[in-house]
C-alpha cells in the first residue's frame, strides 16, 4: 500500500519542492521580520539610558531595587507622555464617527459596509463555490469580483475613523512595543549594574600572598591589606660585564 | 548557504513565540491603557494645583546638583572653561565640619572660649581712623539770663504748681512694660494710654 502512495508523479514532486520553498521563503521572511523587531526594541530600550544615568553617575541610587523602582516609575510616565498623541488621534477619529451618526441619524451604521463604509475602497470577492466536486472531479473556479474600489461621499465618517484608527492604533503599539522594551532593559541594566562578581577572586591566594611576600599575583587577584605588591621582575640591563672581573678571572 | 539556515531557524522559533509576543503586548497594552487614564487625571489634578507632571524626579533634582557641584569644582578646563570655582557657601556641609585648627592649650584646659572675640577688643589705628565723636558725654548748656519781671512771674507760678492736687500716676508692673513693647509698634491711632514716656 505504502509504495503505491509513494509512487509520485513528477508534477507531484514540483508541486512539492515548490511548497517546500515557499514554506523556507515564509520562515526567511519571518525571521527577518523578527530580527527587525528585536534590532528596534534594543533600540528603544537603550533610550532609558539617556533618562537614568544622571542618576546613576552622581551614585543617587546604589541599589538594585530603589533603581528598579524608579526607572519603572520614570518608564511609565514616558509612555504616557510618548502615548498622548495617538491616544488624541483615536479620541478625534471615533469623535468624527460620533458626528458623523448624529448628522445622519444612523446608528446601527457600519464602517465597514461595502457600500458606504471603508469597504468601498477595498476589492471584495465572492469565495463561495470556488471547489465544486461535481460530477466526482475536483474543479476549481477563480472568485467573482463583488466591489471594486470607489469613493463614497456618504462614508467620509467611515473612511476618517479608519483612518484614524489605523494610525492611532499603529502608533500606540509602538509606544507600547517602546515600553516593553524599556522595561526589559532596566531588568537587564538591574542585573549588569549593581554585579558583584567573584570570578577573579580567590581568598586563600590573597591570604598566600600575604604569608609570602615576595608572591608575585596571578593577575586579577588583589594583594591582601596591609602587604607591599610584590615587586615586578625587570629584565636585566644588557650591558658588558666589567673588565676588571675578568681580569681576575682569567689571573685565578 | 549558512545564514539562510540560521534565518530559517530564527523565523521558525518565532513563529512558535508569537503568540507570547502578542500575548505580553497586549496585556502591556490593556496596562498601559489604565497607566495612561491614571496619569491623565494625575496630570489635571497637578495642573489645578500648580505644578505639572514632569519626568524629572526628585532623584534628578539631587543627581543634577551633585553634577553641577562636580563641574564647578573641577580642574580641567573640558570641564569647567570658565575656571570659576564655587564660593564658600556652596561647599558641602562635611567640609565645614572638618575643622582641621589644633586647639590651643587654654582651649584644651579650660574648653572653647566662645567670648573671645567679644572680650578681646580690637586694635584700631588711630593715626588712621578718624575717632568718631563721643555722642554720650552731656554738655551742659548755660542758663539764660532771666528778667527780674520774668522771674517773678515764674515764682508765682511755682507756687501755684505747689499748691494744685496731685496728679494721680498709677504705679508700674512688670506686665505693663511688656505690653508695652508689644503695643507701641502696632498701634496705629486712638489715645495714647501708654506711661512709658512718663
Amino acid at each position: 500500500m505504502f509504495p503505491a502512495l509513494l509512487k509520485l508523479t513528477e508534477t507531484d514532486k514540483r508541486v512539492i519542492i515548490a511548497l517546500l520553498f515557499i514554506i523556507i521563503l515564509l520562515l526567511v521572511i519571518i525571521g527577518a521580520i523578527g530580527y527587525l523587531i528585536v534590532r528596534v526594541m534594543k533600540w528603544q530600550g537603550k533610550g532609558l539610558d539617556n533618562c537614568v544615568s544622571d542618576v546613576l553617575y552622581a551614585r543617587v541610587i546604589t541599589e538594585k531595587k530603589e533603581f528598579v523602582k524608579y526607572a519603572r516609575k520614570k518608564n511609565w510616565i514616558i509612555f504616557y507622555k510618548a502615548a498622548r498623541i495617538p491616544v488624541i488621534i483615536m479620541l478625534v477619529s471615533g469623535l468624527i464617527l460620533l458626528i458623523r451618526n448624529l448628522i445622519y441619524h444612523d446608528f446601527t451604521y457600519n464602517v465597514f459596509n461595502s457600500f458606504d463604509g471603508f469597504g468601498s475602497l477595498l476589492f471584495i470577492w465572492d469565495f463561495s463555490g470556488i471547489i465544486s466536486t461535481g460530477g466526482g472531479e475536483l474543479t476549481f473556479k477563480l472568485p467573482t469580483l463583488v466591489s471594486s474600489p470607489h469613493f463614497h461621499l456618504h462614508a467620509w465618517g467611515a473612511y476618517l475613523f479608519i483612518l484614524g484608527m489605523a494610525v492611532g492604533g499603529f502608533w500606540y503599539l509602538w509606544c507600547v512595543q517602546a515600553l516593553i522594551a524599556r522595561d526589559l532593559r532596566i531588568k537587564k541594566l538591574s542585573e549588569s549594574i549593581f554585579d558583584k562578581k567573584l570570578d577573579q577572586f580567590n581568598q586563600n591566594q590573597q591570604l598566600m600572598s600575604s604569608l609570602i611576600p615576595g608572591q608575585v599575583l596571578p593577575p586579577g587577584v588583589m594583594p591582601a591589606p596591609g602587604v607591599a605588591p610584590a615587586p615586578t621582575p625587570t629584565p636585566a640591563p644588557q650591558t658588558a660585564p666589567a673588565p676588571d672581573n675578568k681580569e681576575k678571572e682569567k689571573k685565578k | 548557504m549558512e545564514n539562510i539556515f540560521k534565518t530559517v531557524g530564527k523565523g521558525l522559533l518565532y513563529l512558535l513565540v508569537l503568540p507570547v509576543f502578542l500575548l505580553v503586548i497586549t496585556g502591556y497594552a490593556l496596562v498601559g491603557a489604565f497607566c495612561f487614564i491614571y496619569l491623565f487625571f494625575k496630570s489635571i489634578i497637578l495642573f489645578f494645583s500648580g505644578r505639572s507632571l514632569k519626568i524629572e524626579l526628585p532623584e534628578d533634582v539631587k543627581a543634577k546638583k551633585i553634577i553641577q557641584k562636580i563641574i564647578a569644582s573641577s580642574q580641567d578646563p573640558l570641564l569647567n572653561p570658565d575656571g570659576v570655582q564655587p564660593a564658600a557657601d556652596d561647599k558641602p556641609a562635611e567640609d565645614e565640619t572638618n575643622d582641621t585648627t589644633e586647639p590651643s592649650i587654654e582651649e584644651v584646659a579650660f574648653g572653647p572660649d566662645e567670648d573671645i572675640a567679644e572680650s578681646v577688643p580690637p586694635i584700631v589705628d588711630a593715626t588712621i581712623v578718624d575717632p568718631e565723636p563721643e555722642q554720650d558725654v552731656f554738655i551742659p548748656e548755660p542758663e539764660p539770663e532771666i528778667e527780674p519781671v520774668q522771674q517773678q512771674k515764674n515764682e508765682a507760678k511755682f507756687s501755684e504748681e505747689q499748691d494744685a492736687p496731685e496728679v494721680y500716676t498709677p504705679k508700674k508692673t512688670k506686665y505693663q512694660e511688656v505690653d508695652s513693647d508689644i503695643d507701641d509698634e502696632d498701634r496705629g491711632g486712638g489715645v495714647d494710654i501708654s506711661f512709658k514716656g512718663f
